[in-house]
C-alpha cells in the first residue's frame, strides 16, 4: 500500500478570491494607467476620451482592490503598520506602500485629466508615474512567485503571466468602461465618434491581441516547467488541475483568452474598421467583457489552487 | 554575545507520546484546533511489514526564514538569538507568513480563541453541571489552567485577526528555563541550546550524528535538526 | 545557559492580592467581555515574572495505573503545569503525557458542581433522571435513611459498595463501611483490570502481583500485548529508557496491531488474538529443544545430553533440577508436540519468526524479559497463556534475574485500624453473608492467590442483582467506577443499575453510570483536591507517593474515600446508628499529636498521615527500614514521594513463594488451590475446568499449556475478529471529555484526531467493499456500535481494531457527540464484547478477540 502520511496543520485557504480579486484590480487600473500614458503619450491622439477614461479609471480600480484586500485582513485598521515599518524583502509591503502612493499618484494625474486641454504638468506626472505603476504591476506578479512554499506559483513563467494579464485585463477594462461612458453620453449612437473611438483605439487593440497571445504563451511556459520540474511542481500542477483545473482552462484560457484571441484576430484580419463599426464596436464590447471576465477566474484558480498543494513533509 | 538557538530532536528517542504538544498548549495557553507542537504520523508497508513513524514539528526557526520574508509589517521577525519571533502587535493577520511556511507551522486566529471558556454559556445539566464561562469566572482567569508566564514577551492569548506560533518559549529561555516541550519530553529526545556553543546538547549531538532537516530543498536552513532513526 | 532541570520548589508562593493587582485587567475585563483582552493593550512592564508567583506542589497522577509521583505547578489558585516529581527515582522527573490532560479534568466546565437527586422515578438510558441540586445534607440525610431501613429490617448486607479506582485509603470506604455497616458486600474493580495477568506469576513464581522489569540491563525485550510505551505500569520510565534499551537489546512485540511499542521494536509478531499461548508453548519447546535453558537456574541433564527431541518423551529421572519444578514432565504432556510449524497454523506468527525470537529471548537470558500483560491474559482462557508466557522467565533463568523479570520492594504502610469493636452483633452476622458477586462459586473460582472466592468477580454483580442471586441488592454506592461504561456486556449494568432501588454514585462527572443514579455526589479531582497516598513501583524503586489538595475546588465537592463516609456516618449517627461514626473519631488519631479527627477534612488529613506514617514518622518501628527516611511529614509534604531501597535481584532463588519454593512449571500451587476448590463444591478438578471454559483434562491443569481461543460468534456470520487496545492519552477511560485528548488521539498509532475509528486491514476492507473513513455498523453476537472505518496496515487481516476509551454518551459535551440526545463519540467497545470471564481469577475476558463480528456500511 501507498505510504499514509498524515500531517495535521490548519485547513482552509488562507488567501482567498479577495486576495484574487485585489491582484485583478490592481493589475487592471495598472494596466488602465499605462493604456492612459501610452495612448496620450506615445500616440499622440488627438482623441483624448480613452486617455481621460483610463487615467480616472485607474486609480479607482486600483482603490478598490486594496479596499478589497483590507477587508481579508485580520486586523484591518492595523494596516498602518505596513507605512511605519520598512520590509523590502516582502511583496505585500512593496504594494502596500506602492499602491498606496500609485493610488495617490495615479488620483492626482486623474484630477489633471478634468478637461482635455493639453497639459504639461499631467504629461510630467504621467511620465513620473509610470514606473511606479510597473513597480506595481511587478508586485502583483512577484506576491506569488517568490514563494517557495507554493511550487505552483513559484516560477518565473508567473510573473510574465502576470505582467501580461494586467497588460490585457488593463486594456479590457478600459475599453468596456469607455463604451460604457460613450453609451451613457449618447456617444455611441454617432458614428463619427464610433470611428474615432475605433481609429484611435487600434494601437491598443494590437498590443491587446499581442498581449493576449503572449500570456497564453506565459501559461504554457509556466505549465511546462511544472509538468517537466521536480516532484513537488509535478504534485502540485496535479493537486490543482484537479482542484481548480476546469476554472482555469475553462474560464481563465478558453473565455480569457482563446475567445478573445479569435475575435480579436478576426477584427484585425478584417482591418477596416470602416467596415462595419457597430459589429466592431460589439466585439470590443465581449471581448473586454471575455478578458475580464477570464482575468479574475485566471487570478482565483492560480490563488486557490496554489495553496492546494499537501504540505507533504517528512524526512528522509 | 547573541546566541544562535536551536533543538535536535532524536528520533530513536522520541516515542511518538505527543506529550510535547499537550506541554506546549499548556504552556502557551494555545487555544483548541492549534498545535504549535505538532507531529507527521507515517506509516510504510504492506502487513506484515509495516513501519510507523512519528516525526515531532514545530517552528524550525529557519534562519533565512520565508514568513520574516513575507511579512509587510516585520511584525515576523528574526531576534538577536536567532529566533523567529512575532510581533503581534504589528500583525495585521494579512496571513502571508502561513501562505510563505512551507512547514505549517504558522496558525491563524479566524474566531475568537478559547470559546469553550469564553463563549460557552449553557450548562449540560441545570443548576448542577457549570459553564465555560462560569468556570473561567470561578477560577479568576480568562481560562481556568491559563499561564500568566506566557504574557511576560507574547500575548498571554493570541486574539481574532492575528497569527500566532512557537516562541521556542522566548519567555522560559529569558529565565533561563528549556523551551516546555523539551522539558516535557519523557524520553529527552528534544535537545535544545545554543547552536554555536560547542559544549550545548544540541552542537554534541550534531557533531555525532548525521542529520535532516525538514525540506532542505526549500534553502530555509531549519534550525530544527532530526537524528537517528524513529 | 540553560538549566537542565528547572523544576523548582519555591514554597508557599505570594499571596493572591498582589497577583491580582498584576492580572486583573487581563482576567477580570476578559470575562465580562466574553472576549479576550490581551496584555499586549496593557503592557506593564513593571510587572514581576509570573514564575516567581508559582509554586510546585507535589502529588500523584492516577491517569493510569502506573501512579506516578507528579509535581504540579500552582500559580494563584490554579493549576497551570505539570511534571515529574524529580524526587521519585521510579519515574526520575518524567511523565507521560496523561498528568497534563488532568487539567482539563479539574476544570471540565462539565463536572459536577453539587450534590443531585434524581427526580424521575423511572431508570434508563432513555430516560431522562431531570437531576435537581441539592446539599450535601440532604444528599446524606436520604442515604442514610435508606441505610437504616436496611437496619430496621436486618437485612444490611443487601448494601453494596462498589469500588472503582482507589487511592491506599481505600479501606476506610471500602472495607470498614460495608462491615460495621453489616454487609460483606466491597466489590471492586479489579477483575476488570488484570487479575489474570498476576495469575501467571502467582502459580509459577508464588507472587500475586504486577512484576517490575530491569529495562536497564536488559538485552531481550518480549512484550505480549504489553504496549509500556503507552499504558500501564511504568509507563515514563519505560518512554525514557527506551532509547537506551534499543541500543542495548532486541525488542520483540507481540500484538495484532502495530502499538506504540511495535513501532518501536525489532519486532512484530501479529498473533492472533488469543492465541498467544499457542505461542508461548512453542517458543518454550524452542528454547528446550535447541538446549538454551538456562543451566544455572533449571538446571541439566545428569550426563549433559539433550534429551529434548521433538515428539519424545524424556525420562524425569535423566535430568537434575535446580530452583524449578517440572520442566521434563511439561516437556513430556505439553511442549513436545509444540513445534512453531504446529504454532503458525495457530497463532499466525511464521515458524522462523517463532524460532527467531525464541532462540534470540533464550540466548540474552538472563537479561531477558517476558513481559505478560493484560493483552495475552485477560483472555477467555488466558489463565494458561499468562502461566506460558511467563513459564519462559523461569526456562531461561530471567525471573529475579538482572535484566529480567523481578517483584516488588516493600513500600510500608499502616493497615485500616481494627473496627471489629464497633461491629455490634448485625453487622457481624450479616457481614458474613456470602458476597453478593458469587465469587468461588463452582464456576467463578476466582483464585486470588490460590484461595477459592479470594478475588473478586467484578463484571458478575451485574447478573447478581438481575437475578437477585444469591440475594437482591437494595443500596448501592460507588465510587470512581463507572460499570457501565467498562463492563463489558455493558447493556447487562445499565439493565441492573435500573433495577437497584436506590443507588448513589460518586464521581467527578456526570456519567453513564449516573444516569441510574437517585443520588449522584461530586467528588474531589485525585490529583489536585484530595488527601491520599498510593503506592507503586517502577525502575526497581517502589515508592509511597501522596496526593494533597493544592486549589481550593472551584464547587462543592469532597473527598471521596475519606470526606464522604465521614459525612455518611455523621448523617448515620444522626439516625442513631454511631459506629462508623465513633470509628472514626476514636480509632484514628494524628501519629504525632494524637489528636483525633473532628471533621470530615481532618479525617481525609489524619488517615493519610496514619497510613503512611512509617514513611515520615521517627517513631514507627518501620522508619527507614525499606527505603527514605523523611523528616516528618512536612518534608513528605514537600517531597511527595518515598523511595524504596532499589530491589535486588537474586534473592527470591531457592525461596520463591510457591508450595514447593521452586519455580513451578508443573504447578503445586495452581494444583492445591484447584483442588481446594474442587473440595469445597465436591467434584473434580476436570470438572472445574469445564465448568470454568477450559478444554485440557488431567496433569495438563497444573502445567502452562495451550488451549485454543474462546470467541463468540459462528464465524461464517461474523467473519471478523474484533479486538480492544488502549490509549496512550486514556486517563482510564475518562479523559474523552478533555479536547487536549481529542485533539491528539492520533499519538495512539492508526487513530484520528477527535474520533474513534475502527481499524481494519486495506486487504480485508477490498474483501468486505468497505470504503476508507466511511461509517460503518460494527455487530457482534451481543450488541453493535456505529463508527468511522480506518484502513491501516498496521492491523492483521482478518480482525479489526478499536481503542478502549470513547463512545461516552453520558461523560460531557466534548465526550459525546451529542450529550443531550445521548448520541456518543464513537462507540464504546464494551457494547459488542460479551460478559465473558477468565474464571479462574474472576476476570473479565476484554482481549483475546473474545467477540467476532461482522463489519457493515452505515
Amino acid at each position: 500500500m501507498d505510504p499514509e502520511i498524515v500531517y495535521n496543520v490548519q485547513q482552509g485557504f488562507f488567501w482567498d478570491w479577495k486576495v484574487a480579486l485585489d491582484l485583478f484590480l490592481g493589475g487592471a487600473g495598472v494596466g488602465a494607467f499605462l493604456v492612459s500614458v501610452g495612448l496620450y503619450e506615445f500616440w499622440g491622439r488627438k482623441y483624448k476620451r480613452i486617455p481621460q477614461t483610463a487615467a480616472f479609471l485607474a486609480p479607482v480600480l486600483v482603490g478598490v482592490g486594496v479596499l478589497i484586500l483590507m477587508l481579508k485582513l485580520g486586523r484591518p485598521f492595523h494596516i498602518f503598520e505596513t507605512f511605519i515599518n520598512f520590509a523590502p524583502t516582502a511583496p505585500l509591503w512593496w504594494g502596500g506602500v506602492f499602491q498606496t502612493l500609485f493610488i495617490a499618484g495615479a488620483l492626482w494625474y486623474a484630477l489633471l485629466w478634468r478637461d482635455l486641454e493639453p497639459n504639461p504638468k499631467r504629461r510630467k506626472l504621467g511620465l513620473a508615474l509610470t514606473p511606479l505603476a510597473l513597480i506595481v504591476g511587478g508586485y502583483h506578479g512577484m506576491l506569488l512567485a517568490v514563494i517557495p512554499a507554493r511550487p505552483l506559483w513559484n516560477t518565473g513563467p508567473t510573473v510574465l503571466a502576470a505582467l501580461a494579464a494586467f497588460v490585457t485585463t488593463g486594456i479590457a477594462a478600459v475599453m468596456l468602461v469607455h463604451l460604457i461612458r460613450m453609451k451613457l453620453g449618447g456617444r455611441l449612437a454617432d458614428p463619427e465618434h464610433v470611428q474615432t473611438f475605433l481609429t484611435d483605439l487600434t494601437p491598443v487593440r494590437h498590443v491587446l491581441v499581442g498581449g493576449l497571445i503572449l500570456q497564453l504563451g506565459t501559461f504554457f511556459l509556466w505549465w511546462q516547467s511544472l509538468r517537466f520540474g521536480d516532484l513537488a511542481d509535478r504534485t502540485a500542477l496535479a493537486v490543482a488541475n484537479a482542484g481548480f483545473g476546469p476554472m482555469y482552462w475553462w474560464l481563465g484560457i478558453g473565455v480569457g483568452l482563446v475567445l478573445p484571441i479569435i475575435l480579436g484576430v478576426a477584427a484585425v484580419w478584417k482591418d477596416s474598421p470602416e467596415y462595419n463599426p457597430r459589429r466592431l464596436v460589439w466585439t470590443v464590447g465581449v471581448a473586454s467583457c471575455l478578458i475580464l471576465v477570464g482575468g479574475f477566474f485566471f487570478r482565483l484558480s492560480v490563488v486557490l489552487a496554489g495553496q492546494l498543494n499537501p504540505l507533504y513533509v517528512t524526512l528522509p | 554575545m547573541a546566541k544562535r538557538y536551536g533543538m535536535v530532536i532524536d528520533l530513536h528517542k522520541c516515542v511518538g507520546c505527543a506529550g510535547c504538544d499537550i506541554a506546549c498548549k499548556s504552556e502557551n495557553n494555545v487555544t483548541d484546533g492549534f498545535a504549535w507542537s505538532n507531529h507527521i504520523l507515517e506509516t510504510h508497508g504492506t502487513f506484515p511489514d509495516v513501519q510507523f513513524r512519528y516525526i515531532p514539528t514545530l517552528c524550525n526557526h529557519c534562519e533565512d526564514a520565508p514568513c520574516v520574508a513575507n511579512c509587510p509589517t516585520t511584525a515576523m521577525h528574526k531576534s538577536e538569538d536567532g529566533l523567529t519571533l512575532h510581533d503581534a502587535s504589528k500583525c495585521i493577520g494579512c496571513r502571508a507568513c502561513q501562505v510563505a511556511c512551507p512547514y505549517g507551522v504558522i496558525y491563524f486566529n479566524e474566531k475568537a480563541p478559547h470559546p469553550r471558556f469564553m463563549e460557552d454559556d449553557e450548562a449540560l445539566i441545570p443548576g448542577v453541571t457549570s459553564t465555560g464561562q462560569e468556570t473561567a469566572e470561578a477560577s479568576g482567569a480568562p481560562i481556568p489552567y491559563y499561564n500568566p508566564a506566557r504574557a511576560e514577551t507574547y500575548p498571554d492569548i493570541r486574539p481574532k485577526g492575528i497569527v500566532e506560533k512557537c516562541t521556542f518559549c522566548d519567555h522560559r529561555l529569558a529565565k533561563g528555563e528549556l523551551p516546555a516541550c523539551v522539558d516535557a519530553c519523557p524520553a529527552d529526545a528534544r535537545l535544545f541550546g545554543d547552536l554555536d556553543d560547542p559544549n550545548s546538547a544540541p552542537a554534541q549531538a550534531l557533531a555525532k550524528h548525521d542529520s535532516d532537516v525538514l525540506k532542505p530543498e526549500q534553502g530555509t536552513k531549519p534550525r530544527v535538526f532530526y537524528i537517528r532513526d524513529y | 545557559m540553560i538549566n537542565q532541570n528547572d523544576i523548582t520548589m519555591t514554597g508557599k508562593g505570594l499571596s493572591r492580592r498582589s497577583f491580582l493587582k498584576r492580572t486583573s485587567c487581563v482576567g477580570g475585563l476578559a470575562i465580562i467581555g466574553g472576549s479576550p483582552l490581551l496584555t499586549f493593550f496593557t503592557e506593564d512592564t513593571s510587572a514581576q515574572p509570573a514564575a516567581l508567583l508559582a509554586r510546585w506542589v507535589a502529588s500523584t497522577c492516577q491517569g493510569c495505573t502506573s501512579w506516578c509521583p507528579v509535581v504540579v505547578k500552582v500559580v494563584d489558585g490554579r493549576v497551570v503545569h505539570l511534571a515529574g516529581n524529580p524526587e521519585s527515582k521510579a519515574n526520575h522527573g518524567k511523565i507521560c503525557p496523561r498528568p497534563n490532560l488532568a487539567l482539563q479534568q479539574v476544570y471540565d466546565p462539565d463536572r459536577l458542581k453539587t450534590p443531585m437527586r434524581r427526580t424521575n422515578p423511572r431508570k434508563g438510558r432513555d430516560e431522562d433522571p431531570q437531576f435537581v441540586p441539592i446539599s450535601w445534607n440532604e444528599a446524606m440525610g436520604l442515604i442514610a435513611d435508606k441505610m437504616m431501613e436496611l437496619r430496621e429490617n436486618e437485612e444490611t448486607h443487601k448494601f453494596v459498595f462498589f469500588r472503582g479506582r482507589y487511592s491506599y485509603n481505600r479501606d476506610i470506604i471500602y472495607s470498614s463501611v460495608p462491615k460495621i455497616f453489616g454487609s460483606p458486600n466491597g466489590i471492586s474493580h479489579s477483575a476488570i483490570c488484570a487479575e489474570a495477568e498476576k495469575f501467571g506469576a502467582y502459580y509459577t513464581e508464588g507472587y500475586w502481583d504486577y512484576r517490575d522489569y530491569d529495562l536497564e540491563h536488559t538485552r531481550y525485550v518480549l512484550c505480549w500485548g504489553a504496549d509500556p510505551l503507552s499504558s500501564n505500569r511504568q509507563v515514563p520510565h519505560a518512554i525514557n529508557i527506551w532509547g537506551h534499551v534499543r541500543d542495548r537489546a532486541e525488542i520483540a512485540v507481540i500484538d495484532p496491531r502495530l502499538s506504540a511499542t511495535a513501532a518501536k521494536a525489532n519486532e512484530w509478531l501479529p498473533v492472533l488474538p488469543g492465541e498467544d499461548g499457542a505461542l508461548a508453548v512453542a517458543m518454550a519447546h524452542v528454547i528446550l529443544r535447541e538446549g538454551l535453558w538456562s543451566r544455572e537456574f533449571v538446571g541439566n541433564f545428569a550426563d549433559g545430553t539433550n534429551r529434548f527431541l521433538p515428539g519424545q518423551t524424556v525420562d524425569e529421572q535423566t535430568f537434575e533440577e535446580i530452583h524449578t519444578n517440572g520442566v521434563v514432565r511439561w516437556w513430556n504432556l505439553e511442549l513436545k508436540d509444540r513445534t512453531p510449524e504446529w504454532a503458525e497454523t495457530q497463532c499466525g506468527i511464521p515458524a522462523d519468526q517463532i524460532h527467531r525470537v525464541a532462540t534470540g529471548f533464550a540466548k540474552a537470558a538472563p537479561a531477558a524479559i517476558s513481559w505478560v500483560s493484560p493483552g495475552a491474559s485477560m483472555q477467555a482462557r488466558g489463565g494458561y497463556a499468562a502461566l506460558a508466557a511467563h513459564a519462559l522467565n523461569g526456562l531461561v533463568g530471567s525471573a529475579d534475574s538482572q535484566g529480567g523479570t523481578v517483584q516488588k520492594t516493600k513500600v510500608p504502610a499502616d493497615a485500616l485500624p481494627d473496627f471489629s469493636a464497633y461491629q455490634d452483633d448485625l453487622a457481624k452476622k450479616l457481614s458474613k453473608k456470602p458476597k453478593m458477586d458469587r465469587r468461588g462459586s463452582l464456576s467463578f473460582p476466582a483464585l486470588n492467590a490460590g484461595k477459592s472466592g479470594g478475588g473478586v468477580v467484578t463484571n458478575n454483580a451485574a447478573d447478581s442483582i438481575l437475578n437477585e442471586d444469591p440475594y437482591e441488592i437494595k443500596v448501592a454506592i460507588a465510587n470512581w467506577a463507572n460499570f457501565a461504561f467498562s463492563c463489558s456486556g455493558s447493556d447487562r449494568w445499565e439493565r441492573a443499575l435500573s433495577k437497584l432501588p436506590f443507588f448513589v454514585h460518586i464521581t467527578t462527572n456526570p456519567s453513564e453510570t449516573s444516569h441510574f443514579a437517585d443520588i449522584v455526589l461530586p467528588a474531589a479531582h485525585q490529583l489536585f483536591e484530595k488527601w491520599s497516598f498510593l503506592k507503586s513501583k517502577q525502575n526497581l524503586h517502589g515508592y509511597a507517593s501522596l496526593t494533597q489538595p493544592m486549589i481550593e475546588p472551584l464547587w462543592d465537592v469532597r473527598q471521596d474515600e475519606t470526606e464522604v463516609p465521614w459525612l455518611l456516618a455523621e448523617a448515620l449517627a444522626e439516625r442513631g446508628f454511631d459506629n462508623m461514626l465513633r470509628y472514626f473519631q476514636e480509632a484514628f488519631a494524628d501519629p504525632e499529636t494524637g489528636q483525633h479527627p473532628r471533621t470530615s477534612a481532618e479525617f481525609a488529613l489524619t488517615s493519610t498521615k496514619m497510613f503512611t506514617s512509617p514513611c515520615w514518622h521517627s517513631a514507627h518501628k518501620d522508619y527507614g527500614k525499606y527505603g527514605d527516611a523523611l523528616n516528618g511529614w512536612d518534608d513528605f509534604v514537600k517531597k511527595g514521594v518515598w523511595n524504596s531501597h532499589r530491589f535486588e535481584t537474586g534473592k527470591t532463588w531457592g525461596k520463591f513463594g510457591t508450595v514447593t519454593g521452586r519455580f513451578e512449571f508443573y504447578s503445586e500451587t495452581l494444583k492445591k488451590a484447584l483442588q481446594g476448590h474442587a473440595d469445597k463444591h465436591g467434584v473434580g478438578i476436570d470438572d472445574v475446568l469445564a465448568a470454568t471454559n477450559y478444554t485440557a483434562t488431567g496433569e495438563l491443569a497444573f502445567l502452562p499449556h495451550f488451549e485454543p481461543a474462546l470467541r463468540w460468534g459462528d464465524p461464517s456470520e461474523f467473519p471478523l475478529i474484533f479486538f480492544e487496545h488502549r490509549s496512550r492519552l486514556n486517563r482510564e477511560g475518562r479523559s474523552a471529555n478533555c479536547t487536549w485528548y481529542q485533539a491528539h488521539k492520533d499519538a495512539d498509532p492508526g487513530d484520528e484526531n477527535w474520533d474513534d475509528v475502527l481499524k481494519m486491514n486495506p486487504v480485508d476492507a477490498e474483501r468486505l467493499n468497505l470504503t476508507d473513513r466511511a461509517m460503518v455498523r460494527v455487530v457482534s453476537t451481543t450488541g453493535e456500535i456505529t463508527v468511522r472505518l480506518k484502513l491501516w496496515e498496521g492491523v492483521r487481516p482478518g480482525t479489526v481494531a478499536k481503542c478502549y476509551g470513547q463512545g461516552h454518551w453520558a461523560y460531557g459535551r466534548v465526550a459525546a457527540t451529542d450529550f443531550q440526545r445521548r448520541i456518543p463519540r464513537g462507540g464504546n467497545n464494551n457494547v459488542i464484547l460479551p460478559a465473558e470471564y477468565e474464571r479462574l481469577s474472576g476476570s473479565t475476558a476484554r482481549h483475546g478477540g473474545v467477540a467476532r463480528v461482522k463489519v457493515i456500511a452505515a
